[in-house]
This record gives C-alpha cells, sequence and structure tokens, in this order.
C-alpha cells in the first residue's frame, strides 16, 4: 500500500519535472576567485558560489545555457559565454547579462577586470560561415556591448591582450592587443567604436611567418610602451605613443625594434639595478636589451632555457635598496634550472647565473617570492625545493603519484594532491621542508583559496563531490552543486 | 686667313647657342666649354687636334701616345669611403625605403620618425647641403619628390627613366641621369645620355643630352656649371640657362676619340682644368675646359695615380714603373714641360697617392708591391718635395687623409686565414683586419686591429673625429676615433652596419643596419671617445610606413 501510494506521488512530481532536470549536469569548474570556489552548471542553467570559510553556497540563476566559463585572473569574478550572449558574475554577487549577436569562445580580460574582449576562435557567429575577426569589446561595469569586425590581412586574433587604463595620447584609454599572424591590432577599449590601428610586423613582400604571442607593458622614460614578442622574429617591437590624438580615435603608435635574444622565447620588463631593461631568452643565452638605446647584452646560459620568470627576494648586498630582481630560467622536462641575478646580469655576465641541475626533469617550476629559491614539479615523482642561496636542491619524492601542485602566492606554503592507494593532500612548508598531510576521499582537482586559505579538492562528480583542507582538518561536502536533494 | 677671321667673328655666338648659354653674361664666356665647337672652311681654321668637317671644327686628336712598355698593372686602391644610401640633413636623417614607398624621416636627438609616403620605389635621396630638406628619386614611377616637411611634398614626373640623382651645390636644381654601373635585369635603359634637369624651386623639368655613359657629375666652385664626365668626354651645361631640350657640347679628355673611355679622370674644382690618364699611356692629358683641346703631356712612364694638389692648378701623377713622381702644373705643363717638377723616390715602390684638400702632404704608397717589399708610405712635403717613408705593419690596400690634411688612416690588406695567436706574431698580424692612424706632421702611427675589414669612413664636420664600420662574420660594429690622440672606442651593433653619417647640427653621429626593417643607431658625440658613449637605436622604421 505504501508503496503504492510512493509510486503514484513520484509519478504525480515526475509529470511536472522541470526538463532542464533531465539534462546532464556537466558542471565546469572549479575556479578559485578570491575567497570563494565557483562553478557553472549548464544542467542547472546556473552557478555555484562555495565559500570555503564557513561552507557558505550561493546560487546564480543563469539566463541561458552557459558554454564556457572564464575566471578573471584578479579574481574578481566569472564571465560566463552562452550561445546569445555573456553573463558577468562578480564574486562579491549579483549577474549581469548582456545579449551578443555573435558567439564567441575566448576571453581577453583587462587587468582590472573592468572590460573583456570576446573573440572567436573559428567561430564568432551561429551561421555556417562563420567570422573569426568578428570581436565583442563588453564593459563589465555599465554591461555596454559593441560588436564589430576588425580589418583583417587574411588572419584573425589569435590572441588578446588588454593593457592597463592610463592616460595616453591626449586622452583615458585602455589599448587591447590583437594577435595575429604577421600583424597585430591596436584597439581603445575606452573608443570601441573607434577604428582600429593595424601596425604590420613584416614588410609587404616579407614571406616570414611572424607571429606576436606575449605582449608586456612597461612606461619606459616616460612613455607608455608595449614590449611585443613574436615568433619568427629576433626582435623585440616596441611600441609607443608620441602623438596624442583624439578620445574618439586609436592613437598612431610609433614602432621600434630592439635586439633581443635569438629566437626569444620568453620576454620581461624588469626594473633591475641599472635600470628598466628587457630580458629575453633563447637560442641558448639570456639577453638584456636597453629598451631606449637597444644596447643589448648576450649572456650564454649554457643549458635548455625557454622560459623566464621573474621575481624579487632580498639581496646578500646593498646594489639597490629593498629587494632585487631575479629570475628563474628553465625548460618543460630539463633537468637544469638556471637562477639569474638580474640586477647583475649586465656587469657579471655569466657569473651572474647560478644553475642547479636535477636528476629527474623539471615539468613545472614556481619561483618562491621573497626569497631566493624554487619548486619544481618532476612529473609524478615529487618536488624539489630548490634554494639558490646554498644552491641546494632538495627533492621531496612523492610516496606514490604526485597528481597536482599548487603553491601559495605568498610562497609560504605548497600543496601537492598524492596518490598511495589511498590519497592525501601533503603541505609543504617552502622554507623547513616540513610536511604534513591529511587523507582525503579521492583524488580530482586541487585548487588552492587564496583569500579563504583552503586547498579544495574537487573529486570530479557531477553532483559535487569535495574536501575542503583546513590545516590537517578535512570538510567533505557532497552533493553542493544539486538544487536539492529530490531534483535528480 | 678669310677663313679664321670668320671664325673670328661668330665662333663665341655660335658656342653660346649650342649650349643653351645665350644671355649669359662674361661668366658664361668664360664657362667650361664655351670654346666648344667652331666654324671652319679648312682644317687651317680649327685647333689643335680639331678637322674641318662639314664647315665646323671637330675633334679628332692624333695618334694615341706609343704604349710605354706594355700597361702596367694597376694600383688597386681601396677607399673606406662607402656609397651614401642614406642622407644626413640638419638635424635629420632621411632614409628611402623602397618597399614600402616611403621616405622615412627621423631626428637625430628625439629619434622622432616621419614616414612620408613619395612615390612608387624611392631609391635615391638627397639633402640640401645642411638643410632637412630632401630630394628623392622613386625607380618606380620615374618621378621626384621633394620633401621640405612630411606634409610638403612636391612631385616632378621626370621625362625617361634614371636611377641617379645629384644635387648641385645651391641646392636650387636636381640632376637625374642613368648610371649604367647601377642597372638592374630588365631596366629600361632608354635614357642613357639623358640628364633631366628639374629645377626646385619652380618644378621645370629640361632633358640635357650628354655623352656616352655618364659616369659622375661635378660642378664648377660657384656651382653654377655642370661638368658630366662621360665615356666621350665631359659634357658641359648651365642648369640655369637651359632651353626645352638641350644639346651639351661634350669636351675630349683624351688625346685621341678611340681612347675617351676607361680613363681616370680628375677636374679641378673650379672646372677650369680637366687632367686624365688612359691605360698605357706614358703621360697625362689636360684640356682647358673653357678651350676645349686636350693636350697630351709626356712623362716618359706611365702614370698609376692621379691626384689633384690642394692649389687645385697642380697635379699629382704617380710613376710607379720610373719610381717617381710628377708635379704636373695645368697651366702650363703643356707648352711649357719644363715647369713639371719630378720627384725621384729610387728603390721604392710607390704608385698611389692620397692628398687632402687642405694641407702640406700627400701620403704615397702602393698596392701592388712586391712580396718581399717592406710595407710603406711615404710622405711628401709638397712644397719641397721632400719624401720620408714610415714602414707600416701590415700591406697597404688604400689611404685616406683626413680633410684636415692631418691625419691619414691607412686601410690594411689581409692575409687567408684566421688571426690565430698561436701561429706567431707575423701570422697573427698578417691575417688581422685592421687599419693605421698616421699623423702626417710627426710621422707617428697606431696601428689598429679589428675584427672585420673597416669600411665606410666619414670625417665628422669640425671635429677632430672619424668614424667607421666593421661588418663581418659575426662582426657588427660602429667605431669611432679620436684623430688627435689616436683613442677607438667600439660600439657593437645588433646587425651588421651598412653607412655610418654625421649630423652636426645635433651633435650625433649614425649608422644604418642590414635589417630587414631598417635599423638605425645614433652616437651621442657630446660624450668624448672612450667614455662609453651612448648609443641609441631605431628599428623598424620602414614598418612605421605601414602602420594603418
Amino acid at each position: 500500500m505504501n508503496r503504492a501510494v510512493f509510486s503514484i506521488v513520484l509519478a504525480l512530481v515526475g509529470c511536472d519535472r522541470d526538463p532542464a532536470l533531465d539534462r546532464p549536469l556537466d558542471p565546469i569548474g572549479p575556479y578559485a576567485l578570491a575567497d570563494h570556489v565557483a562553478w557553472v552548471v549548464p544542467g542547472q542553467r546556473e552557478a555555484v558560489w562555495l565559500r570555503p570559510t564557513d561552507m557558505r553556497l550561493r546560487r546564480v540563476a543563469l539566463e541561458a545555457v552557459p558554454e564556457t566559463a572564464h575566471a578573471a585572473p584578479n579574481g574578481d569574478g566569472l564571465l560566463v559565454l552562452d550561445a546569445e550572449g555573456a553573463t558577468w558574475l562578480p564574486t562579491g554577487g549579483g549577474a549581469r547579462r548582456v545579449a551578443l549577436g555573435g558567439a564567441y569562445r575566448r576571453v581577453a580580460f583587462a587587468p582590472d577586470a573592468a572590460r573583456v574582449v570576446l573573440y572567436g576562435e573559428g567561430g564568432g557567429g551561429r551561421a555556417t560561415l562563420s567570422n573569426p575577426n568578428q570581436i565583442a569589446i563588453v564593459d563589465l561595469e555599465s554591461g555596454e556591448a559593441v560588436e564589430r569586425t576588425l580589418r583583417s590581412y587574411g588572419s584573425a586574433p589569435q590572441a588578446i591582450e588588454i593593457g592597463p587604463a592610463q592616460q595616453l595620447a591626449g586622452a583615458d584609454r585602455q589599448l587591447a592587443w590583437l594577435l595575429a599572424e604577421r600583424y597585430l591590432a591596436v584597439l581603445d577599449l575606452a573608443a570601441p567604436e573607434a577604428r582600429e590601428v593595424v601596425v604590420h610586423l613584416v614588410l609587404a613582400d616579407d614571406t616570414r611567418e611572424v607571429t606576436p604571442t606575449q605582449v608586456e607593458f612597461a612606461e619606459i622614460e616616460g612613455a607608455q610602451t608595449a614590449f611585443v614578442r613574436a615568433i619568427g622574429s629576433d626582435d623585440i617591437f616596441s611600441l609607443t605613443f608620441p602623438e596624442a590624438a583624439g578620445a574618439d580615435e586609436v592613437p598612431r603608435p610609433y614602432l621600434n625594434q630592439l635586439a633581443a635574444a635569438r629566437s626569444p622565447t620568453d620576454l620581461a620588463v624588469e626594473t633591475v639595478a641599472g635600470g628598466q631593461r628587457i630580458f629575453t631568452c633563447g637560442g641558448g643565452t639570456l639577453t638584456v636589451t636597453h629598451p631606449v638605446t637597444g644596447r643589448r647584452t648576450a649572456v650564454p646560459v649554457g643549458v635548455p632555457a625557454s622560459r623566464l620568470l621573474p621575481f624579487s627576494a632580498p639581496r646578500d648586498d646593498d646594489l639597490v635598496e629593498g629587494d632585487g630582481r631575479f629570475a628563474l630560467l628553465w625548460s618543460p622536462n630539463s633537468k637544469a634550472v638556471v637562477f639569474a641575478d638580474l640586477d647583475l646580469l649586465e656587469r657579471r655576465g655569466g657569473r651572474a647565473l647560478t644553475p642547479l641541475v636535477l636528476s629527474v626533469p623539471v615539468t613545472e617550476l614556481s619561483p618562491l617570492p621573497g626569497r631566493r629559491g624554487a619548486v619544481a614539479r618532476l612529473g609524478s615523482a615529487g618536488v624539489a625545493l630548490l634554494d639558490f642561496e646554498a644552491r641546494t636542491a632538495t627533492p621531496l619524492t612523492a610516496s606514490g603519484r604526485l597528481l597536482s601542485l599548487v603553491v601559495e602566492p605568498s610562497g609560504d606554503r605548497l600543496h601537492a594532491l598524492v596518490e598511495d592507494g589511498h590519497h592525501a593532500v601533503v603541505t609543504v612548508d617552502s622554507d623547513t621542508g616540513a610536511s604534513h598531510d591529511v587523507e582525503i576521499s579521492g583524488g580530482g582537482a586541487l585548487v588552492y583559496v587564496p583569500g579563504a586559505d583552503r586547498v579544495v579538492v574537487d573529486h570530479g562528480a557531477a553532483w559535487g563531490h569535495l574536501s575542503v583542507v583546513a590545516g590537517e582538518r578535512v570538510t567533505e561536502l557532497d552533493g553542493v552543486l544539486l538544487k536539492g536533494a529530490l531534483d535528480r | 686667313m678669310k677663313s679664321a677671321l670668320l671664325c673670328a667673328l661668330v665662333c663665341v655666338a655660335c658656342a653660346e647657342d649650342e649650349m643653351g648659354l645665350s644671355g649669359g653674361g662674361s661668366a658664361a664666356d668664360e664657362a667650361p666649354g664655351a670654346g666648344g665647337k667652331a666654324l671652319c672652311i679648312s682644317d687651317d681654321d680649327c685647333r689643335e687636334g680639331e678637322v674641318c668637317f662639314a664647315g665646323e671644327c671637330v675633334f679628332q686628336g692624333g695618334a694615341p701616345p706609343a704604349p710605354d712598355a706594355g700597361v702596367l698593372p694597376e694600383e688597386n686602391e681601396r677607399r673606406l669611403a662607402a656609397f651614401t644610401v642614406p642622407a644626413a640633413g640638419r638635424e635629420h636623417v632621411w632614409v628611402a625605403s623602397p618597399a614600402t614607398d616611403t621616405l622615412v624621416r627621423i631626428h637625430g636627438e628625439t629619434l622622432t620618425l616621419d614616414a612620408v609616403e613619395v612615390g612608387d620605389e624611392p631609391t635615391v635621396v638627397r639633402t640640401r647641403e645642411g638643410e632637412d630638406v630632401a630630394v628623392v628619386l622613386n625607380r618606380g614611377s620615374d618621378e621626384l619628390a621633394v620633401v621640405h616637411d612630411p606634409d610638403d611634398v612636391a612631385f616632378h614626373l621626370l621625362p625617361g627613366h634614371f636611377n641617379a640623382l645629384t644635387l648641385d651645390p645651391t641646392g636650387a636644381h636636381a640632376l637625374c641621369w642613368f648610371d649604367l654601373g647601377q642597372v638592374r635585369a630588365g631596366e629600361d635603359v632608354a635614357s642613357l645620355q639623358d640628364v633631366a634637369v628639374v629645377d626646385l624651386e619652380d618644378g621645370d623639368v629640361h632633358t640635357v643630352t650628354v655623352g656616352f655613359r655618364p659616369r659622375r657629375i661635378t660642378f664648377t666652385a660657384d656651382g653654377l656649371t655642370a661638368l658630366v664626365v662621360t665615356d666621350d668626354g665631359i659634357s658641359v651645361f648651365r642648369p640655369t640657362q637651359l632651353s626645352a631640350a638641350t644639346l651639351a657640347p661634350t669636351i675630349p679628355v683624351a688625346p685621341g676619340v678611340f681612347g675617351q673611355e676607361g680613363r681616370e679622370v680628375v677636374v679641378t674644382p673650379d672646372g677650369a682644368y680637366a687632367i686624365s690618364r688612359g691605360p698605357g699611356e706614358a703621360g697625362v692629358t689636360v684640356v682647358e675646359l673653357t678651350e676645349g683641346v686636350p693636350r697630351f703631356v709626356e712623362l716618359g712612364a706611365q702614370p698609376t695615380d692621379l691626384d689633384l694638389l690642394p692649389d687645385g692648378r697642380t697635379a699629382l701623377v704617380m710613376l710607379r714603373g720610373a719610381e717617381r713622381l710628377a708635379l704636373v702644373p695645368l697651366e702650363t705643363a703643356a707648352e711649357a714641360p719644363e715647369t713639371i717638377r719630378f720627384v725621384e723616390f729610387a728603390g721604392h715602390v710607390l704608385g698611389s697617392a692620397a692628398v687632402a684638400p687642405v694641407g702640406q702632404f700627400a701620403v704615397l704608397y702602393t698596392t701592388v708591391a712586391p712580396e718581399e717589399a717592406r710595407a710603406q708610405v711615404a710622405l711628401l712635403e709638397l712644397d719641397s718635395g721632400a719624401i720620408v717613408h714610415r714602414p707600416m705593419r701590415k700591406g697597404v690596400a688604400g689611404v685616406d687623409v683626413a680633410p684636415d690634411g692631418q691625419t691619414a688612416f691607412v686601410l690594411h690588406t689581409k692575409a687567408p686565414g684566421d688571426p690565430d695567436p698561436a701561429l706567431g706574431e707575423e701570422s697573427f698580424l698578417a691575417r688581422s683586419h685592421g687599419y693605421t692612424l698616421l699623423d702626417l706632421r710627426t710621422v707617428n702611427a697606431k696601428l689598429q686591429t679589428t675584427p672585420a675589414e673597416p669600411s665606410g669612413l666619414v670625417f665628422a664636420p669640425d671635429r677632430d673625429e672619424a668614424f667607421l664600420v666593421l661588418r663581418g662574420q659575426g662582426v657588427a660594429a660602429v667605431q669611432r676615433v679620436n684623430l688627435i690622440g689616436f683613442a677607438v672606442e667600439s660600439f657593437t651593433l645588433g646587425t651588421p652596419p651598412e653607412v655610418v653619417g654625421v649630423l652636426p647640427a645635433v651633435e650625433r653621429a649614425f649608422v644604418t643596419q642590414t635589417h630587414p626593417e631598417g635599423r638605425i643607431s645614433f652616437i651621442f658625440l657630446a660624450d668624448e671617445v672612450g667614455d662609453g658613449g651612448r648609443l641609441e637605436t631605431v628599428s623598424g622604421y620602414a614598418l612605421n610606413g605601414r602602420i594603418e
């Protein structure tokens, strides 16, 4: 009898089920944003926010089925793209919907996350014939959007970098740099309808493939300058805006090319003891270039080095006031890591480089801010704490497989997810090497939530199964992505 | 007698008409070429070397001078000076960018850059002396662009296709011509004997027909008369006095009509005389350009080099085979050979000379010394004829004398192979590139070895400094040389250097470099040589013309 009644109730409820409840949840995330972790759940057409300090959940309904989500690099919020527009979800709460004519897959955030440029990856429209040069410029604070098609020279933006909002060439501007093969286009996000300025990186009859891939911004002798590294060029392109232009137009840049490392693979603009300098690695050298005079000093590195990770740390001399500038040079899957004293590189050449060669290839490398050291991930075998002052590399071997690793922004600690029949989150003190571990119920995606000082492991269950680690305490949460227990 | 009288009455007027010089004053009468073709009835009415043909005196000359003793091997003088691709104005450097159809103007002090659209394929740019006014020859669109300012460009269509451009000293006229040595495959060479003269003020364009294959254009000291050195002789005209089309008279520079080409020709700064030497001739030929009659001056040996002394009236002729030189006074040598002064240097092989426009010394040397001969230069004191010899540590390839006549750059030869100290000092030096700085008063010398061959020497106006570039395998540098203390400062460049120049008004030297999109570096002259002077680089100026 009871069973019959239950069946009838269930049938009645089932008849009124929202069709959305029958779609798979397919959550997208997790994203660590300030003091929250967030997911987007297309199946429920909502975003879910969890504050790990008090386990408080917040749900935000979305107007359309989300397709992709993009976290603001500064942690200010989450931008959710769907087939008909975008929704900006600030970390502090609320939502702002922007309807768009085109569909976009990629997002470039301004450093302050106040504006974004949306662009496609062969998409850009719902029609069969797509327009990859169609972009949308969205002001996330006002919700205003401008969609337009860029002039093209046979290519389309492969990446977009946005500079800081600043006074430039006679007006308040925020320039976006759209990187395409053989050229780049400059937009002013403060004047989104102004015609873009196109800067060709090769001459018309030059068949070289020069593809801009990295943009760094700096103020050089009072001039706001963008430095562009391009695959296929040994030079760094330096662009300034010496001439004023109206606020409703994009100022015309002045281009200079500065000799850099051969085929540079990474670029950093740093203020060091001798002043501002451009550092590039490539062709077996770490090269210093004066951003104004173009004077170049190439220092052989001696080991593979394709990446350059600059950081600050105290000096053991009084060469500069405050911290000095250093960098790590390395290549993924190479055993060598080079510590570079950027303050002294021009003066001392190779004597400003300290190499450390490990027994296992390095797959990830993170400098430890405030220290003359770094954490090297050695694939799934473990990590090594590199101390360049003592010239030591302390291996921390995982008892099983190292699944993932995060280093806190302060560099004080690192957190690793290790599997050895069971799963554990291991926390290591970067200075002492002391570690402790806590066992959790499974593997998954590990994120560190800096505003909450918590480690969250998403075990990958569609309904949301999490382990929240605070010190040696673990809190398990199940079903955090579900609206209610009877919804499924 | 009757015909001579007839000539006396009409020849001056005829010459003026033919040259388009009518209306000129006395200066025109004295201008080079003013004594052009005369009317005649017989050969007696004509000057030496001319025959009367169809009523006009036509130059034929005499039999070519008998070869002295076969043709001597030519001196192979290598100069450090380079063809100037960019043009220096007052404060700006102007660089043509054929790939982008633009002329790029770069301010030497602020490095501000302007790209000016000037027509199709601008290839040659010149500036008015000391001014920031550029004149550009557009090889693709056959027009001349005159750029006063990026917003002030005047275009002048040319009557033919040209590849060379010369400005007169006043900057009032641009002369476009075709240099066969710069021809490209498939290029239109129809204007091989034309010079298009563009009046840069009013834009008038005139075509002047000159002798075959113009090789260079010089002007008289007053800048009023153009002297076009061709394989037919020297064609003469006045840019200010041209009709729609002008056939310029061509003055022969060799004693015979068949010996006009392949000669070394030197013209005095005032355009009064030309002196030349030809292969196998045991002397030189002097022609007074107002008269137009070449006269052979027998020197008893084949000249191997020809230079003009600072007085502008004496030629220094090297007679290597006779182990002496001749100082040939141009005004009197033909009529009074005894006025020629010979200076002996018996026992020495010296076949070339370098003379500054001012000063009292000439530097004598040879580039074809026998292997066993010790490398040397010799200094000739022009007034006394005294010679002193200065051994060199390396073979001599060429000599340049500073404009003040006080210092010489001796460019050295290099033996094959890399300089390796392990092979010994002699071999190391022989295999090194280098130059010697020579103080012409004290004969003190400094050998400066270099990692690549030095070239592109320029002297900074009003400064005791010079610049040269080093370009070679893995070497890209510019050197700044103090001409008093001989201090040398090297600036390493990111790309191979091409041309170095100086902008005195903003105290900068510049060096253009080989770079696909254009590169130029500026050196601050306010810093002393050796003070680690500042060098600033601008690149990609060709690309600045492609910002749209």
